[in-house]
């Protein structure tokens, strides 16, 4: 079965933009380079759109979503947009209290003018969670068009060994974290711009909706897909039972998304950033199956699946159908068996994917609109959270 | 008009009569409010027609509506006198109204509330409830009378004068501004005022409004007409305390950001986050506001001085007749 290969930061982006680490004055702090670009993404009903986004190298397309951006609580950011665009770019980054050098002012940022402008943005990452950026400038359009990502700041106390979301004791250790990007692509509106045409919001109407800029389901391909050239990040989450999932929802796009998963509630954590806690540190996160993403938050939920009080020795007795009363797909994703880590029988010519006796379970906008590809299920903001035996090397 | 709805409509005016001439025990705000024709200027379309409340007979439809401020456990008198060709009255809520729905004489529903019928008029009387921020709007035909501009804002104060948001010093604040939010689909607003085929379900904005206006009126100290007397933009010195009384009179939810600023909601609707001992505030970037919900947002003007627009993070909502930037933007502005 495909997975991605946990590389000790965020699973599922393995491309980060590597930070150039540099001496300002008396702290550390982090530079990126980050360019304006286009690009065409595919998506899985073979449709090639459009795109306008970042990219963390001149010499490369854009990509979708925009490089992850990982810094540490207390470092001083700073962000050099360069612009390869026909018209100005700028960055805006919620939560955070940036100031610019260079370019030129705009409505909600300063810009980087077309053709080969810059603009720097500098903020100090004062407080650990999950923060987005996207442009600026002509926000209906350029966001859309793709000028979006994620900046993760790290808690002061963040090590490989002791991974926490907001830092110690704030009930946030984590086991695995997972960044799941909301997006939506309109194409006659991408095509619009495409072709130098006239771009009216007012026709917005999406086709495809999208989780860190792919289509289930694609979004079970792994990072960095070579046939998905400009779309690096995937989405699969796997985790094994009782361990502590971090899910970071980021709402980055044009709509609300209403987004569970399958297999167990969440527990809300944070959002925007903010730690639910109160002044004296009063537990105000909240448990919920169904979360509405409104658009510019993001959400941070510890997920755990624990199966009832399942373990190895205590399998829950269970008693399924005969195999000529189930309804079986092919390809499946079942392993023919109830049990975790156990396969078992499927009709004969069928097909299964299962790996180990994994269970399989979705993680997706309930608006069931948005689960398709121009209206073909599956589809669109869907994904997968697999949940591998506990003696699984993963 | 029926024999029917004519003595309907009689005992409305009687009734309407027979509760204004009781002496209230303790008269403490009144407001004369007149639900009349007007117009309003967006970008691009310097005449919409649109119903609103005015403060005199005479005097120009508001959109919003004028402010009804109060004290919390005052006596709140609303005298509405309807200059419109049908029936219209005013709900108010989460405030302690007993509600007295009206069905015409065939029994079909046409307010929530006592109606005051074209050319006449109608009382409300109530003790203003907990300190907050709240709407007020049309409850007769509202997906007609609250579209057409019939809606205003309403601040119970916890005490005369104060600057505080509740009852809790932690809600103090050093300056105010309400946002209130709503739509404008010209073809409907037309549809209302000519009196012809109004039908929700065509309902296509082409505007959306922050206090009756569109950016950039909603940052002019200049009003783009007399109906819109307000903007939307609020000086700040840093370090100073905003409230940001949010109030979503619109048909669509819209997602309220503070550019760069973490705002705290504290509460909404007269009902603080602070309770029981437990504080329950929270910070947002952005706050997803759903039709007719209300949010009061805290939050501190920055060291670094420069504009902080506030806007729907919804960004299909930034235009004007498709025209960026407009829409629902406001601002900070921090000398």
């Amino acid at each position: 079965m495909i997975r991605s290969k946990d590389s000790g930061l965020l699973p599922g982006m393995c491309l980060v933009a590597l930070a150039v680490m540099f001496l300002s004055g008396s702290s550390w702090g982090a530079a990126f380079d980050l360019w304006a670009k286009d690009a065409y993404i595919s998506t899985p009903d073979g449709n090639s759109i459009y795109i306008w986004g970042l990219t963390d190298s001149a010499a490369n397309r854009a990509q979708l979503p925009a490089p992850t951006l990982v810094v540490q609580q207390g470092d001083t950011v700073n962000i050099t947009l360069h612009n390869d665009l026909a018209e100005p770019v700028s960055l805006v980054f919620p939560g955070q209290d940036v100031v610019s050098s260079g370019g030129v002012a705009g409505l909600l940022a300063q810009e980087a003018p077309a053709a080969g402008g810059t603009v720097t943005y500098q903020f100090a990452a004062g407080s650990p969670g999950t923060y987005m950026y996207h442009s600026g400038t002509n926000v209906h359009k350029q966001v859309h068009m793709g000028i979006y990502g994620v900046i993760i700041v790290r808690p002061a106390d963040w090590s490989p060994t002791n991974k926490t979301a907001y830092g110690a004791g704030t009930d946030t250790e984590f086991d695995r974290e997972h960044l799941l990007i909301t997006g939506e692509l309109d194409p006659d509106l991408h095509w619009a711009v495409e072709m130098g045409e006239d771009y009216d919001i007012r026709a917005f109407k999406a086709r495809y909706w999208t989780v860190n800029g792919r289509c289930f389901p694609d979004t079970l391909l792994p990072d960095n897909a070579a046939y998905l050239p400009n779309q690096p990040y995937g989405a699969l989450i796997m985790c094994k039972p009782d361990e502590r999932v971090l899910l970071r929802y980021v709402g980055v796009g044009m709509q609300n998304h209403v987004l569970h998963p399958h297999g167990n509630h969440t527990r809300v954590i944070a959002q925007d950033g903010q730690l639910l806690k109160g002044p004296a540190g009063e537990d105000l996160s909240t448990l919920n199956f169904t979360v509405l993403l409104g658009t510019g938050q993001t959400v941070d939920q510890i997920y755990i699946w624990s199966g009832l009080g399942y373990t190895p020795s205590n399998p829950i007795p269970t008693r399924i159908p005969g195999l000529k009363n189930l309804v079986i797909m092919d390809p499946t994703l079942y392993s023919g068996s109830p049990y975790l880590g156990v396969k078992g029988d499927l009709p004969v010519g069928t097909t299964s994917l299962n790996e180990v006796g994994e269970y399989y379970f979705m993680l997706h906008a309930h608006e069931e609109l948005q689960i398709t590809n121009w209206g073909a299920f599956p589809g669109g903001l869907m994904t997968l959270i697999t949940v591998y035996p506990p003696d699984y090397p993963l | 008009m029926s024999k029917a709805l004519e003595i309907t409509v009689a005992l409305m005016l009687v009734s309407a009569l027979f509760i204004s001439v009781v002496p209230p025990a303790q008269a403490d705000v009144s407001y004369d409010l007149w639900a009349k024709a007007g117009t309003i200027a967006v970008p691009g379309a310097p005449s919409i027609p649109v119903w609103g409340f005015s403060t005199t007979a005479t005097g120009p439809a508001l959109v919003p509506g004028p402010l009804i401020e109060a004290v919390q456990g005052e006596l709140v008198t609303i005298t509405l006198h309807n200059s419109l060709a049908e029936p219209v009255s005013i709900i108010f809520p989460a405030q302690n109204v007993q509600p007295t729905p009206v069905k015409d004489a065939s029994g079909l529903f046409v307010s929530f509330s006592a109606i005051a019928p074209p050319s006449g008029m109608v009382v409300y009387q109530f003790t203003a409830g907990n300190p907050g921020s709240y709407l007020y709007e049309s409850g007769a035909q509202p997906q007609k009378q609250v579209h057409m501009g019939l809606y205003g804002p309403m601040i119970v104060r916890p005490a005369p004068g104060s600057n505080q948001a509740y009852n809790d010093v932690r809600s103090a604040f050093d300056a105010e501004l309400l946002v209130i939010l709503s739509e404008i689909d010209p073809a409907l607003h037309a549809a209302g005022a000519s009196g012809g085929a109004y039908s929700i379900s065509a309902f296509q904005p082409q505007y959306w409004l922050i206090n009756g206006r569109t950016y950039p009126d909603t940052v002019s100290a200049t009003s783009p007409s007399p109906g819109q007397p307000w903007s939307a933009k609020v000086n700040a010195s840093p370090g100073q305390r905003i409230l940001l009384r949010c109030l979503n009179a619109g048909f669509q939810n819209h997602s309220l950001t503070v550019n760069s600023i973490i705002a705290k909601v504290i509460g909404g609707e007269g009902s603080p986050l602070w309770k029981n001992g437990l504080d329950a505030t929270y910070g947002v970037s952005s706050i997803v506001i759903g039709s007719g919900e209300g949010y009061d947002l805290l939050l501190t003007a920055p060291a670094t001085s420069g504009n902080y627009h506030i806007y729907d993070r919804d960004l299909l909502h930034l235009v004007n007749a498709g025209t960026y930037p407009g829409g629902m933007i406001g601002l900070i502005q921090v000398p």
